[in-house]
């Protein structure tokens, strides 16, 4: 074996004490390492399962391919897997139901595998075979004479739903109903929402269906796509684009982002905050690790000054480093696996069970290998980050001072006693004692860096993380106590909602104030001219960088398009005593922040006009309001009546944005003619309620009712306050849980990183000790001396510390706009004491320990102990 | 032509009004073969100049010429490969290393360059040292005369031109004394070796060709004993 190689384990294995120190330090990084990629593995995979649950299992969709042409794309060598849907029929019912016929759609096999649809189940099971059919429940609601296993028989029409009058052939057919889907369809079609079951093989070659395509190079899906589009012969679009469709939540999870969309996912956000974590708790960890390094360095000092003067290389010094990081690293990162796997478990199994109230759903532990494996590399490189220091300082040193080191370390400290000028208040009050005492904190600089650094950073991470956390949580509750409404409800099908629906919800009893609205952005391009006077000194377009788009002296302004319901419409304009006109009717809502950098709520709220808008004019607007906005339709409004103040409907607009209100109607024709996209977004209707205190998840329960018996359950979703603070106080309950425990890992290896410091350093000095009695300094002085380190060791790291996390957690307050008391009230100050207490208490517990010990030797053989 | 040569050797340790000058521009020349005993008060320099010629210190000033080269301008590489080759350094502690047996201790030298000694010299080395069966005990097993010769050992292993040593028997007993005296005369006459040796005892500096003595880091005499 090599000579250094053979050396370094020697000395692993003959200095037992430093190196457990080591390996307990490169145990728990390496834990926290794993525990943070188990963490950000689980919670990615969670991410993938929940968007694979509720958006299917597919990369892209093309949509109007001819049956004929499914082959090609099946046997496209990028594609992994095809489903399809489509060859939709409407199937008229027999007499005596609520309304005439079912709308099915038609799945392979493969589809219902991959897709959503299956988790919609209610009751009952997929279909599995041509002629069964899953129903939506409003079916068995409005016609309990059926149920599951049912069979109907039934005319089939036309395979395009809406135009069912002009199909005249019509088959019969009979239908098994195998089981209820949780799913609804607008009224306006007069039919159930059924899905039925097909084989591709048997479509005719004439029909169009929609393929779903999961690839088998996920990252080349944006290329490969429009190119089996091409090949298949699809035609193009107005926009030139093929008719595709991608996952892209998906495919942003799998880190697959069309071109120029990668800022604007959050998913890169995430990546990058994790890199941060790993990165900055690597680098602590390193700087933890190294002092280990550094004191098992120094305890070899003079032997690594014996091998160089026989001829080591700096090269071979810097190795014995090395080698040791190695084998010191090997046993706890493999170790560190298995710990980070049971304390991830434990953790996220625990957060689960807290944050599932909230979510509905577990969040399974995904312990991968991969995962493992990088933990286990990133852990090594921290060790070899740590190490690169003390071998490089080791390698660098004189060989004769290193030989010295050792023999020297008396008259060293005789030499050092110099310094005791710098610490008078010490030697004034503490006399001798006090200037040794000194002294030591000088000789020992090494020691109470690490000491200090250690302990103030951990507080530091720890605490600071928590303030940040504390701060956003008591911001997030002040701006939902400002808020005017208690119940908020949001409708989406996609297509416009239901009239009885929204009546009914308007009838709800016990409510004292309801809004509804349905709202979409676009823009409107002004000059420079059209701004206020008022607006103009506060600053004008010009200070709305980022807010505002300038484009050869034209600014675009952001709008967004409110549609109210027509007596609420004619309310807000009779208060404002102006009558509604005509046509292309429109309120304008003329007001911006005077000074939206503002940090405290009062301040920001505080408004000026905005634009030079009058009565009768028109204003010409477009849906174009960023320039990745696909649709660009036009249109224009007329000014009715210009408002200096949003009506209270409980939407609030962003910064720089004017709001433009029109009545419902005219709202729908508006957005009917917006991108395809768009306008099934802007379909939405918000619904809010302001009700008596106490009664708002009552309310709740019932709107939620009403809701469930027209739409699906992915269609509505209803929320209160007093649900959303309970939600929130779980989610911050579980995530401090969190965050609390990786917080306890690491104060866990500062504290035994200190002692082990600590405990080097004592060893060391037991000679220095011995010498200190022999020349009659007595018991009670080296438990004085002893003592007074031990106090100025645990006190700094405090002293230093403290201060940083106050600033840490004033800017906090500052800039969240936080009080002070209400901070402190929420902040765990308990826990911040018991750190402070702990680490008092047990770098002063283990001084009083050493210090015994010491107190106990006899003095020749301390003195004679280490002479080489 | 000279083995060893100094110009203007200079030492200073600390800064300010707290500096030492240890060494104070020191010439000197040793033939090869000499065997030169160095003497002088503690504190006056000696070790200082046995350190740089033996490479692990660095001066301040002045050039070291090992047969013709200026170590001090070696690079650290280089530099450690003269210690491991060129010159056996011996201390007054005998400073082995206390985790690897006695055997490997003294081979150490060639070990770091990833050799082994010769069967034939090794043996040869450990016979004269009086080692033979305390090869494959740790240092620490050893009394300190037997310390001392596997020190020695260590130094000749290499079979390096010059020898250097710091008051090699400072620590040790007048027979010990006399017999690692006469390990080191052996070693000089049998393979040429130039030994350099810092003594505080005129016995032993008397078995020496030239006795050079330092004074607040200068020499101030320098005389042969014996052509
Ligand atoms: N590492 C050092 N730091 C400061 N001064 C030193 C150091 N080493 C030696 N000296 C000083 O240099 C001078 C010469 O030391 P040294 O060569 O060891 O003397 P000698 O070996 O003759 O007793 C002494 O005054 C000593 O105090
Ligand atoms: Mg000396």
């Amino acid at each position: 074996m090599n000579i250094i190689r053979e050396y370094s384990l020697d000395q692993v294995r003959k200095n037992r004490r430093t190196s457990v120190s080591i390996i307990v330090a490169v145990l728990i990084a390496s834990t926290f390492l794993c525990t943070l990629l188990v963490f950000a593995q689980s919670f990615w995979n969670q991410m993938v399962q929940q968007e694979i649950y509720i958006g299917g299992d597919w990369d892209a969709e093309l949509m109007d391919v001819p049956a004929d042409r499914l082959g090609m794309v099946r046997d496209n060598a990028g594609v992994k897997a095809m489903f399809v849907k489509g060859d939709n029929q409407t199937a008229f019912l027999p007499e005596g139901t609520a309304l005439p016929c079912l709308l099915i759609q038609n799945c392979d096999s493969g589809y219902w595998d991959a897709m959503y649809e299956k988790n919609m189940l209610l009751r009952g099971r997929i279909p599995q075979a041509p002629g069964e059919v899953v129903v939506s429940k409003d079916f068995f609601l409005q016609n309990p004479a059926y149920g599951i296993g049912d069979t109907l028989a039934v005319e089939i029409g036309s395979n395009v739903r809406t135009h069912m009058e002009e199909n005249r052939q019509k088959d019969t057919a009979s239908l098994t109903i195998v089981g209820e889907l949780d799913v609804s369809v607008s009224s306006g079609y007069e039919g159930y929402l059924a899905y039925g079951f097909m084989e591709p093989e048997e479509l005719s070659p004439d029909s169009e269906v929609v393929v779903y395509l999961q690839m088998e190079r996920r990252g080349k899906v944006y290329m490969a796509v429009p190119q089996i589009a091409e090949a298949i012969g699809l035609p193009k679009d107005e926009y030139g684009d093929y008719p595709c469709r991608y996952h892209a939540a998906l495919l942003a999870w799998h880190g697959v982002y069309a071109a120029g969309s990668f800022f604007q996912s959050d998913v890169p956000k995430l990546f990058f905050g994790l890199l941060l974590a790993a990165g900055a708790s690597m680098a602590v960890f390193a700087y933890i690790i190294r002092g280990a390094f550094g004191i098992s360095a120094k305890q070899k000092i003079h032997q690594l000054g014996i091998l160089k003067s026989v001829g080591a290389g700096p090269k071979q010094i810097g190795r014995t480093v090395i080698y040791e990081a190695c084998i010191l690293s090997v046993i706890p990162i493999l170790l560190s696996m298995i710990l980070g796997y049971f304390f991830s478990v434990g953790v996220l199994s625990a957060y689960s069970s807290m944050a599932s109230e909230v979510f509905g759903s577990r969040m399974e532990v995904s312990f991968s290998p991969a995962a493992a494996l990088m933990a286990a590399v990133l852990s090594f490189v921290t060790v070899l980050l740590a190490a690169h220091g003390p071998a490089k300082q080791m390698s660098k040193i004189l060989p004769i001072e290193a030989v010295r080191r050792e023999q020297y370390s008396i008259a060293m400290c005789g030499r050092t006693s110099k310094k005791a000028k710098s610490h008078p208040i010490l030697a004034k009050h503490f006399g001798f004692l006090g200037e040794i005492a000194a002294n030591s904190v000088n000789a020992g600089k090494k020691l109470y860096h690490t000491c200090m650094v250690t302990l103030s950073l951990c507080m530091l991470l720890a605490f600071g993380f928590l303030a940040v956390f504390t701060a956003s949580d008591i911001s997030n509750s002040q701006a939902e106590n400002r808020n005017h409404f208690d119940v908020n409800i949001t409708l989406g099908t996609g297509e416009r909602i239901d009239g009885e629906l929204l009546a009914e919800l308007k009838a709800v009893p016990g409510v004292q104030e309801t809004s509804v609205y349905a709202r979409a952005n676009c823009a409107v391009w002004f000059s420079g001219s059209d701004q206020s006077a008022e607006f103009l000194q506060a600053g004008g377009f010009d200070a709305a960088d980022g807010y505002i788009v300038e484009r050869d002296g034209r600014y675009r302004v952001t709008c967004v398009l409110v549609g109210m319901e027509q007596d609420a419409y004619e309310s807000v304009l009779r208060e404002a005593g102006a009558e509604a006109l005509p046509e292309s009717s429109a309120i304008i809502v003329n007001s911006v922040a005077k000074n939206p950098g503002a940090r405290d709520y009062e301040a920001m709220q505080e408004t000026v006009p905005y634009l030079n808008l009058r009565q009768g004019q028109r204003v010409e607007l477009t849906e174009k309001c960023s320039d990745d906005t696909q649709g660009d339709y036009e249109f224009a409004v007329d000014v009715a009546a210009v408002i200096p103040s949003m009506p209270k409907i409980g939407l609030a607009p962003s910064f720089y944005t004017l709001p433009v209100i029109v009545p419902m109607e005219e709202y729908y024709a508006i957005i009917g003619n917006f991108s395809d996209e768009m306008e099934v977004y802007n379909y939405r209707n918000y619904v809010n309620y302001a009700v008596p205190d106490g009664m708002d998840e009552e309310i709740q329960g019932e709107a939620e009712r009403i809701c469930s018996a027209y739409l699906g359950s992915s269609d509505f979703m209803a929320s209160s306050k007093t649900e959303r603070m309970r939600n929130r106080g779980r989610m911050t309950g579980a995530t401090m849980f969190v965050v609390c425990s990786l917080a306890a890992l690491f104060g866990v290896v500062g504290i035994s990183s200190v002692l082990s410091a600590i405990l080097n350093s004592l060893g060391q000095r037991r000679k220095e000790f011995a010498m200190l009695r022999s020349v009659g300094v007595d018991e009670k002085g080296i438990r004085r001396l002893l003592g007074m380190e031990g106090f100025l060791l645990s006190v700094r790291p405090i002293l230093i510390g403290l201060p940083l996390l106050i600033i840490v957690c004033a800017a906090q307050c500052y800039m969240m706009g936080v009080p002070i008391v209400e901070f402190l009230c929420a902040f765990p100050v308990w826990a911040l004491l018991m750190y402070i207490v702990l680490v008092l208490l047990v770098i002063n517990g283990i001084y009083m320990l050493v210090s015994k010990k010491i107190r106990d030797d006899v003095i020749v053989e301390a003195i004679k102990d280490d002479t080489v | 032509m000279d083995i060893l040569r100094t110009e203007g050797l200079t030492r200073q340790y600390g800064t300010g009004q707290t500096m030492v000058t240890a060494l104070d521009h020191v010439d000197l020349q040793v033939e090869r073969g000499q065997f030169v005993a160095i003497i002088g008060a503690s504190g006056s320099g000696k070790s200082t100049l046995l350190h740089l010629l033996g490479g692990v210190d660095r001066p301040d000033g002045g050039k070291i010429f090992v047969e013709g080269v200026d170590i001090a301008t070696f690079g650290e590489e280089r530099l450690a490969q003269y210690r491991r080759r060129k010159v056996g350094l011996i201390y007054q502690f005998y400073n082995l290393i206390p985790t690897l047996s006695v055997k490997k201790n003294i081979c150490l030298p060639m070990l770091l360059d990833n050799k082994e000694p010769g069967k034939e010299r090794f043996d040869d080395i450990v016979r004269t040292l009086g080692l033979e069966d305390r090869l494959e005990h740790l240092p620490g097993q050893l009394s300190g005369g037997q310390q001392q010769r596997a020190a020695i050992g260590r130094a000749l292993i290499y079979q390096p031109a010059i020898l250097l040593a710091d008051e090699p028997t400072g620590n040790l007993d007048r027979k010990n004394t006399e017999e690692i005296i006469s390990l080191l005369k052996l070693s000089n006459r049998q393979y040429k070796q130039t030994i350099l040796l810092i003594t505080h005892d005129e016995s032993v500096a008397l078995e020496a060709d030239r006795i050079i003595k330092i004074e607040d880091g200068k020499i101030i005499s320098d005389k042969a004993v014996r052509p």
